[in-house]
């Protein structure tokens, strides 16, 4: 049948991919299943399109920019990837399963803080413009705001959070600005099925 | 010494024999054929209750047993403006809506929706309902997928069930079939003249009511399926309106097994094409063109008229429009509950261990997902009639419809969506989902314009009446 993957993971695969993301074997067929679904052609990737299928992220307003985070290559993070297989797919999930520890939590809480950060840095510099905040409040707010007041609200909200006044945020500074948020509670899932 | 096998005679024998077992399996197939005109004519089917009845002990003897789907009394409830601006919103909304938030846009904002984002990336309740559900006991078909690895004694068992399925199908349900699709026609034909002769006749009327439930319980025969009406006294009467969950074009079928319906539904080709129009001969139903909207307006003053004639058959429509897995029920499409009729609600469950019902129709044709559902063990499915209902006063008629759709999935179990069912098909839903960005991003919004009332800055008092302007133009 069309969504069954005729493709399955190997034993070695499984143990692959317990080592690298702490995924036990429910979850990662779990998930494998889930990349199979999505991939809709059994093409063995996955591409922005596929994503955007899922009509609960297409009706997020930063579904695009969440997608386009899933879709950055991992050895540089500057650069875009036009697929994803299951392999990547699987290993930028792991940043959100509740029981990675990693080494010790608070790296892996910067880990997934650097993922936010990535959601705003659109130019993919590393550091966020006002550019940067301006495109992510316009996804939130849409055509409601003129643009200019879209500058003046991110330019109070850049006040507050540009520490050092160099008119960008570091991922220092974004560090700072999130300080109040539980991250390791907001952005963990349980993975096994409930 | 013997002589020489003569090879002419072993040919003889060998059409000898043949013309036995033709001869065999003619009287086979009368003598099948004749039963099951008996059990449609009477609705008894004896012989399908007792192979369900065996089905049920080979998957307790083998360990799978034959669950009955359990009952997931989940909700996920419209937010009340929601209903206002027609049914449409997503549960994002409701999640985010009693944050508390702290000043102005801050950058932790987008930490809820990038949560949702990836939530719905791991799992998401929507397409889960366009695709196959996945059992939990394995019903000996290896179509079902089935996660752990099987042993040998499985293996073995596996083959055996194809083999027995296969023969079912090729010697009892394909004959039936065949025999069901051609009686069909035949008393299409025949009602067609009995009709133009005697017009207004009451007992023509029930004879062809009569007959057509015979035709559609022949066809239900070659699924062998099992119907178990609930709350019969409940079933749709003349002159009102039926409304069902849909789950596959067979849903027709289960329901025509007990009453006479006229149906309204998308024009199709193909064998479906060859059954609507043989249906049409002698009845009135309403086939239309989903694309074209002069189509849809036909069909609104079509049904009108109909309903005028509390004689007429009722009328069955899926408000869905679209096939889901008999999970979910996504929101109802407010077209049949503007008619001021009786609303007759019907829900259809399929016990999922016998068959899959649900034709995913993107990827399978009609004859593939028939051929499946004939090589699968049964249909089995219960059909509970809820009690009728009418537009209670000051009632709009999409709230009419979340009412009766709320209903059907408290009685079904179902998980009650609010999703449009056009999303299964993803080309030209992109209206529907601006509009649905649009409700988030008002949100959002409304949420901001509090923090800036809360600290009204001066130059920022111009945005405000700005986006309460776009607020009323919506």
């Amino acid at each position: 049948m069309g969504n069954s993957s005729s493709i399955n993971l190997t034993e070695e695969d499984y143990e692959q991919i317990r080592a690298e993301t702490g995924f036990d074997n429910s979850q990662i067929r779990r998930l494998y299943s889930r990349f199979s679904h999505l991939d809709k052609r059994s093409k063995g990737y996955l591409t922005r399109q596929d994503l955007m299928l899922i009509p609960d992220l297409a009706i997020n307003p930063l579904g695009t920019r969440i997608i386009d985070v899933f879709f950055l290559d991992e050895e540089n993070s500057s650069r875009v990837v036009e697929e994803v297989n299951f392999r990547q797919f699987i290993r930028t999930l792991a940043l959100f399963h509740n029981k990675n520890k990693g080494d010790g939590t608070t790296s892996c809480d910067e880990k997934r803080i650097e993922f936010l950060f990535k959601i705003y840095d659109k130019d993919r510099d590393g550091k966020l413009s006002k550019d940067d905040l301006a495109h992510v409040l316009s996804c939130l707010v849409g055509h409601h705001i003129a643009q200019e007041q879209v500058y003046s609200i991110v330019k109070r909200t850049m006040r507050e959070a540009d520490i050092n006044e160099d008119q960008f945020i570091s991922l220092e500074e974004f560090k700072q600005a999130l300080k109040d948020i539980d991250i390791q509670n907001k952005m963990t899932f349980n993975f096994s099925r409930t | 010494m013997l002589p020489p096998p003569d090879p002419s005679s072993l040919l003889n024998d060998i059409e000898e024999y043949a013309f036995l077992i033709l001869r065999f399996m003619f009287s086979f197939w009368s003598l099948l054929i004749s039963y099951n005109m008996i059990s449609a004519f009477t609705n008894l089917c004896l012989f399908r209750r007792i192979y369900i009845g065996l089905l049920r002990r080979m998957y307790r003897l083998f360990g799978f047993k034959a669950k009955r789907s359990v009952v997931k009394n989940k909700t996920v409830r419209f937010q009340d403006d929601i209903i206002d601006n027609g049914g449409v919103g997503s549960t994002l909304t409701r999640r985010r809506s009693n944050k508390s938030f702290k000043g102005e846009f801050q950058i932790g904002d987008i930490v809820d929706y990038v949560h949702d984002g990836i939530e719905v990336i791991i799992e998401d309740e929507v397409t889960k309902c366009f695709s196959t559900e996945d059992v939990e006991e394995w019903n000996l078909m290896s179509r079902t997928r089935f996660k752990e690895n099987l042993g040998l004694k499985m293996e073995l068992l596996l083959i055996l069930s194809v083999i027995f399925r296969f023969t079912i199908f090729l010697l009892i349900r394909l004959p039936i079939g065949i025999a069901s699709l051609l009686w069909l026609i035949i008393t299409m034909v025949v009602l067609s003249i009995i009709r133009f002769l005697f017009p207004h006749s009451r007992t023509v009327k029930q004879i062809e009511r009569y007959c057509v439930m015979v035709c559609s319980r022949l066809i239900a025969a070659a699924f062998s399926a099992v119907v178990n009406i609930q709350h019969a006294e409940n079933r749709a009467k003349l002159g009102s309106v039926c409304v069902a969950n849909h789950t596959t074009p067979v849903d027709i079928i289960m329901l025509a097994v007990d009453n006479c319906f006229t149906l309204v539904g998308q024009r199709h080709g193909g064998i479906m094409g060859v059954v609507q129009v043989a249906c049409s001969l002698a009845q009135e139903h309403i086939w239309f063109e989903r694309k074209i909207a002069s189509d849809r307006r036909m069909v609104a003053s079509r049904l009108k008229e109909f309903l005028s004639n509390p004689m007429n058959n009722p009328i069955l429509i899926f408000p869905e429009g679209t096939c889901i897995n008999n999970t979910s029920v996504f929101m109802f499409k407010k077209g049949c509950f503007e008619l001021g009729a009786t609303i007759f609600p019907v829900v259809i469950k399929y016990h999922r261990e016998f068959a899959d019902p649900y034709w995913n129709s993107q990827e399978q044709s009609m004859v593939t997902y028939l051929a499946m559902l004939m090589t699968s063990w049964a249909i089995v499915c219960d059909i509970d009639y809820l009690n009728p209902t009418t537009l209670k006063e000051g009632e709009t008629a999409i709230e009419f419809a979340n009412r009766v759709k709320a209903d059907i999935c408290r009685r079904g179990g179902l998980v009650d969506l609010p999703w449009d069912g056009m999303i299964k098909r993803p080309a030209g839903t992109e209206s529907y989902l601006n509009k649905l960005i649009e409700e988030e991003r008002r949100t959002y919004l409304e949420e901001l314009l509090d923090k800036e009332d809360n600290e009204s800055d001066d130059d920022e008092g111009g945005l405000v009446m700005r986006a309460n302007r776009d607020r009323e133009r919506q």
